[in-house]
């Protein structure tokens, strides 16, 4: 079953949120490489925008890690299911009140992609969204995401 | 279209499915223009047999050396085996040849659906001249002909009490026994080593395989509608045109290009080399003689903005000159790009053909990755930067 990342991998791969970060989220992208799992991602999504802002990041490390997202995750389809614009539908009344606008993309992702899992760095949307798991959405804290792909 | 390889160099065996846009990467030394090159011995050992094995090892531009240097394993004891399928006219026709140092075996055969409809084989000693025959009763059509073959060439003669619908279901027979021949007549190579260094050309004899830079200046500058497509090609890739430019008079001549962007013309061996390869490259492809052009490492001295217009012309030449590639890459510029002219429909997935080439011990493996319509391809590109991989690793000190 796939999973839905949130920005947060974009920005730490990028260094935005210090080398700690970034070495954590480097590790998980080559772990997850070599896993079974898949990302669904939502083509035209801000995420898809920030993976391209991604590549035109001229630092030397960033720039590796970008080719890699691009060239070992999101080109492989048994890494990366994209979820097409004509896929995706509004989101039932039960999340729709939950969820934040921005954030909406992302439910909207999970539910076309028949993903099971939102990983977020975002504590406040865990809490926020109490209706997600009755919608078979699973909201997962990035830090116990990683934790368990270590 | 199939090549089949056996005890080819580092291919202990191997079947490869050729597209239209066929291109092979990997790690130096896998293995990779074993591949060109197996398409290259086949063309030698079926069209010009007449000469000791070592001769189908040579290229002109390389020689590969004796059997025992060429042979899996220097096994002198195996048979290379090289051949060549495709469809034509709803049949299927495979033409081939095992060979060992001092003889071997020219094969034909034909398949419709499971039944083979037609078998034929031809030992044979090197230097082979041609001068032997095999005759073989064929079903075509709810007719029976006798088809000829001597190695090469197919023939069904002409039976004098035949009806002419006979003689034309005889000479389509024919045509298809011979179109894996044809193919083979029609394959060229662009070698790495390419490019002109001269700035006048004087009008040489011309050999079959057209190497040596003086050869192509010359093919080229007699064939003025080669030099317009050149020039067409050239202008989408890398924004000059070309022309050939004779002294008055003499058999003298300049190959010449313009940049489009200041107007300054100059010749190719004065122009950077990237422009300089690639009127050889195109030269060779976009002759009339050509259908295969197999090319190594088309993106050398190209910036990558460059490399994804090559790509993209390669596709036009496919569909708009009915050309096909056989590529050796290192440029994950230039494999993006096909998969993005798959992604926006330009380039069917059945078009291209993606081969990640390693070696496995002292095999070579050829792993195809299937390529999706939305440009994904099975297995990712992460092949191309592995050694960047290990550098990051360093740079983020993460294991």
């Amino acid at each position: 079953m796939p999973i839905v990342l949130n920005e947060w991998i974009i920005h730490e791969l990028a260094g935005e949120n210090g080398l700690v970060a970034q070495r954590e989220s480097a590790s998980f992208l080559q772990f997850f490489r070599d896993g079974a799992e898949t990302i669904a991602v939502l083509r035209g999504s801000p995420w898809m925008d920030k993976a391209f802002w991604l590549t035109r990041i001229e630092k030397s490390d960033v720039r590796i890690l970008s080719k890699f997202l691009h060239l070992a995750i999101l080109i492989d389809p048994s890494k990366c299911r994209f979820v097409e614009p004509e896929e995706v539908e509004p989101l039932p009344d039960d999340l729709a009140k939950d969820v934040p606008v921005d954030d909406v993309y992302l439910f909207q992702t999970a539910l076309a992609g028949q993903a099971g899992i939102i990983v977020t760095s975002d504590l406040r949307l865990i809490q926020r969204v109490t209706s997600a798991p009755d919608r078979g959405i699973q909201l997962v804290w990035r830090n116990d995401y990683l934790a368990q792909c270590r | 279209m199939k090549l089949e390889i056996k005890n080819f160099r580092a291919i202990q065996e191997q079947t490869v499915e050729l597209a239209p846009i066929t291109v092979v990467y990997g790690p130096n030394g896998a293995g990779k223009s074993s591949l060109l090159y197996s398409l290259l011995t086949l063309k030698n050992a079926v069209l010009n047999s007449n000469q000791a094995s070592s001769g189908f090892f040579n290229y002109v531009f390389a020689s590969l050396g004796s059997f025992d240097a060429v042979v899996f394993n220097h096994q002198s004891t195996s048979n290379i085996e090289l051949s060549l399928t495709l469809e034509k006219d709803g049949l299927t026709v495979q033409h081939g040849v095992s060979f060992s140092e001092k003889q071997g075996v020219l094969r034909i055969a034909s398949r419709s659906e499971d039944d083979f409809t037609f078998a034929a084989e031809l030992p044979i000693t090197f230097p082979y001249p041609g001068n032997q025959q095999a005759t073989t009763p064929v079903s075509y059509g709810e007719q029976e002909f006798n088809l000829t073959w001597n190695g090469v060439t197919a023939q069904v003669p002409a039976d004098p009490q035949g009806t002419p619908g006979a003689l034309q279901a005889g000479t389509r027979l024919a045509a298809i026994f011979n179109a894996p021949a044809e193919i083979l007549r029609r394959t060229a190579i662009v070698p790495l080593k390419r490019g002109f260094s001269k700035p006048f050309y004087q009008t040489q004899p011309l050999s079959p395989l057209l190497i040596n830079e003086d050869e192509v200046a010359t093919f080229i500058s007699q064939d003025k509608y080669l030099i317009s497509r050149v020039s067409f090609y050239l202008e989408k890739i890398l924004e000059r045109d070309f022309r050939v430019n004779f002294q008055p008079g003499t058999a003298i001549f300049s190959l010449d290009a313009t940049d489009k962007r200041t107007g300054i013309a100059t010749e190719l061996v004065n122009e950077g080399f990237g422009v300089n390869q690639m009127v050889y490259f195109l030269s060779k492809a976009l002759s009339k003689d050509t259908e295969w052009t197999c090319v190594e490492e088309p993106e050398i001295h190209l910036h990558p903005s460059a490399v994804r217009k090559f790509a993209r012309a390669l596709g036009d030449m496919v569909f708009d000159e009915s050309k096909r590639f056989l590529v050796s890459t290192h440029s994950e510029a230039f494999v993006a790009a096909l998969l993005s002219m798959v992604s926006d429909g330009r380039l069917k997935p059945e078009y291209v053909a993606f081969y990640l080439v390693r070696k496995e011990g002292r095999k070579a493996r050829f792993e195809r990755q299937t390529v999706h319509p939305n440009g994904q391809i099975d297995g990712g590109l992460a092949s191309f930067m592995e050694g960047e991989m290990e550098d990051l690793k360093s740079l983020l000190r993460v294991n």
